[in-house]
């Protein structure tokens, strides 16, 4: 396998600019005479190398995000504004054969449901084989060696890449979506809730492969979960999405220690954690809005336990802190010092 | 056909410590014969059994959160099934209230005991039917099982069982289908589902674990409330450590059919006694970022569960267990006490020693990624 900093660049690239930069994203699905925003202006950066969790509950954007990046959106929905830009070359409204040379040769993306994406009847080593063939013009036996190499990289001997998917673990059939991912040494790793389905031990295990091929190839991922615990073990970065929108993105570091958005501070406060006082669990009461009708201002002021006027007429500008945090609440304006803004206890509320 | 559970007499001359437990277990077995296929028969080959549960013994008391943690494969649904009547055992003792309901079965003899014990299944999308309304849903245990003489008194028990589980104003979700609700109210039904027949003992299988967080902590929230108000005792079956940490008194962590470790939750997640158990804790992932936590130690087991139709001799975690030595390979450990009610099926425990520090694994020791795939077995 290439490391990625040595791999040569695509032609147009500028090689001053960062890997991956999105900027003004909007990706609307249509349901019937209706539009849905499910993607409504978010815009992030990726530095080779780097980590980057992108995290949400369901109905957030997250995986539309991940799917607009590989223009692998289902029929009803498109990309209608913004720039996603791989080393400066912008992939957005792109056809889909002026993707193809990026999509897994650039951006490879492994998705959570291992048994819907892989090919019942074809063996591993045959799948992974075939876009190697395909796309990087190279004859059979070389890419059936460079399958065995792949599956090695990923923990399962060269003799199982005959095996069928079925006769594989939920565990090995993640594995082989990343050796499929990693076929054509892309630059980047999109997961899509890669260990949602997997039990905690095999979740490990493939956490653990993904750091080393990270640190052994070089790759920058973009890690995409539900589970707020997963990017913090895993990433440098993470960003919170809520409704379409960015609430809050800075280090792993700084936005686990010091959360802003008072969406993150409560769903921080809501994951269940080993390592503190049980039943100290905090609620987030309501539910997000429906994203054919998003309210005007804020997203998240109609669940916000310290929602101002403002809050429910203006949508909150993203604002840099110090320390890097960028975070859209109208309690932190421009040149604000970043101090958390504390919140109420919670759990009296209302049901939801 | 045994006495009919609750019946007085039919509790004298128990053992008094077991006095307020309201399930036992003892020995528990399932065993699922396996098919052989068509070739298999031919050569000779194939069939066999799969040990879901393979000799369990367990105990809820009344007003308990128990957790029953495992993963898949581990046997945690087939023994919450078995509480509720709807897997058979195939060996073993059920006892509710401290009567033998092993042989109880049938439509009729079963109409007392589910009025005890319920169950609340994991996905609200598949619990609740798209086309029954919100009030026919939860009133329909209650005709099934001839409870409420008059359609007052049944609309009264609905409207209380929905305001109980949160739904409020009760009439306006009774007249709601499972279309109009969010994820989170339609658990909200299906407990209230379970409520109206104002149970003593609800198995919860996965009940949250299709929510997201935020929606999560309210409806466990709710558990406990109606643990509090109606002293109910919960089987909290989960794959999930650290929602067992919040929501349990006590945690029985599950490995191929076997009880591996069982003691409060105190107990099990501060201090384990069993190397399966140390290894779930460590890998655990949890919201701390790095630096806070200290670089992660985690004990990453090798390989994966093995089939539980092909259980491995002596111990049945010594094929992964970084600790094993001769006699794991030969002999089962039987649960050995630790001390305080904790107990630990693993020769390490016994006469109570605490548990030797477990080898820890770093994700950029490369050589690991590779000598452990060559030690899992095919599938």
């Amino acid at each position: 396998m290439t490391p990625a900093a040595e791999r040569p660049l695509p032609r147009q690239a500028d090689p001053a600019a960062p890997l991956l930069e999105v900027e003004g994203l909007r990706t609307h699905f249509r349901l019937g005479t209706e539009t849905v925003h499910a993607v409504d202006g978010i815009s992030f950066r990726l530095e080779r190398g780097e980590a980057l969790g992108i995290a949400g509950e369901s109905g957030c954007g997250k995986t539309t995000t991940a799917l607009s990046l590989v223009g692998l959106l289902p029929a009803n929905a498109t990309v209608v504004e913004g720039s996603i830009k791989l080393y400066g070359i912008d992939l957005a409204g792109r056809t889909e054969n002026g993707l193809r040379r990026y999509r897994w040769r650039e951006i490879a993306i492994v998705f959570q449901g291992a048994m819907n994406a892989l090919n019942p009847v074809i063996r591993i080593r045959d799948q992974i084989a075939e876009p190697i063939i395909q796309r990087l013009e190279i004859d059979e036996k070389a890419a059936l060696q460079k399958a065995g190499d792949l599956l090695e990289l990923v923990g399962i001997p060269r003799s199982r890449g005959r095996a069928y998917p079925h006769e594989l673990s939920g565990g090995m059939r993640q594995r082989a979506m990343i050796a499929m991912a990693l076929a054509c040494d892309p630059a980047i790793v999109i997961g899509d809730e890669p260990t949602t389905a997997l039990d905690v031990m095999i979740q490990a295990q493939i956490l653990e492969l993904l750091e080393r091929l990270r640190a052994q190839l070089g790759l920058s991922l973009i890690l995409i979960t539900h589970d707020l615990s997963v990017i913090a073990e895993t990433c440098d970065r993470v960003m919170i999405m809520y409704a379409g929108r960015v609430a809050e993105e800075g280090l792993v570091a700084e936005v686990f220690t010091r959360p802003r958005h008072p969406y993150t501070q409560r769903l921080l406060g809501a994951i269940p954690n080993l390592h503190v006082d049980r039943r100290a669990l905090e609620t987030i009461p309501g539910a997000p809005p429906d994203l054919r009708h998003p309210p005007p201002g804020c997203r998240f002021a109609p669940r916000c336990p310290v929602a101002m006027d403002v809050c429910t007429s203006v949508v909150p500008p993203e604002v840099t802190l110090p320390g890097g945090v960028r975070v859209a609440c109208h309690h932190y304006p421009q040149g604000s010092d970043g101090r958390p803004i504390a919140l109420p206890p919670s759990g009296q509320e209302a049901a939801t | 056909m045994s006495a009919p559970p609750g019946n007085p007499a039919a509790r004298e001359g128990r053992d008094p410590a077991a006095r307020d437990e309201v399930i036992r277990l003892e020995g528990l077995q399932v065993h699922f014969p396996v098919r052989a296929a068509w070739g298999e028969r031919l050569s000779g080959h194939g069939g066999g059994v799969v040990r879901a549960v393979d000799g369990v013994d367990l105990a809820i008391r009344a007003g308990e959160v128990l957790a029953l943690v495992g993963e898949s494969g581990s046997g945690k649904t087939t023994i919450g099934r078995v509480i509720v009547k709807l897997t058979r055992q195939t060996a073993g003792r059920i006892l509710l209230d401290g009567v033998d309901v092993s042989r109880l079965w049938g439509v009729k003899a079963l109409r007392a005991y589910r009025r005890r014990v319920q169950i609340v299944f994991q996905d609200p999308y598949e619990t609740l039917n798209p086309r029954q309304s919100i009030f026919d849903f939860v009133a329909e245990p209650l005709l099934v099982n001839h409870i409420g003489a008059t359609p007052e008194e049944r609309r009264a028990r609905v409207l209380a069982a929905l305001e109980a589980a949160g739904l409020r104003p009760p009439e306006e979700f009774a007249a709601r289908f499972p279309h109009e609700l969010s994820g989170g109210q339609r658990q909200r039904v299906v407990i209230a589902g379970a409520l109206v027949m104002e149970p003593h003992v609800v198995v919860a299988d996965e009940p949250v674990s299709m929510l997201d967080v935020s929606i999560r902590t309210e409806l466990l929230r709710l558990m406990l409330d109606l643990r509090a108000e109606r002293n109910l005792a919960y089987l909290f079956i989960t794959h999930d450590l650290s929602l067992a940490w919040v929501i349990a008194d006590r945690i029985a962590v599950l490995y191929l059919g076997r009880v591996m470790e069982i003691g409060t939750a105190e107990q099990v997640i501060r201090s384990p006694h069993h190397p399966y158990t140390a290894a779930l804790v460590s890998v655990s992932p949890t919201p701390d970022p790095p630096e806070e936590a200290g670089a992660p130690v985690r004990t990453i087991l090798v390989g994966e569960t093995p089939d539980a139709a092909s259980i491995p001799a002596g111990c049945r975690f010594h094929p992964r267990c970084p600790l094993a030595f001769d006699r794991c390979r030969t002999e089962a450990p039987p649960l050995f006490d630790v001390g305080g009610g904790q107990a630990a099926a693993c020769w390490l425990a016994e006469g109570g020693r605490s548990l030797p520090v477990l080898p820890t694994s770093s994700p950029l020791d490369a050589a690991g990624g590779a000598s452990e795939a060559g030690k899992v077995p095919g599938t």
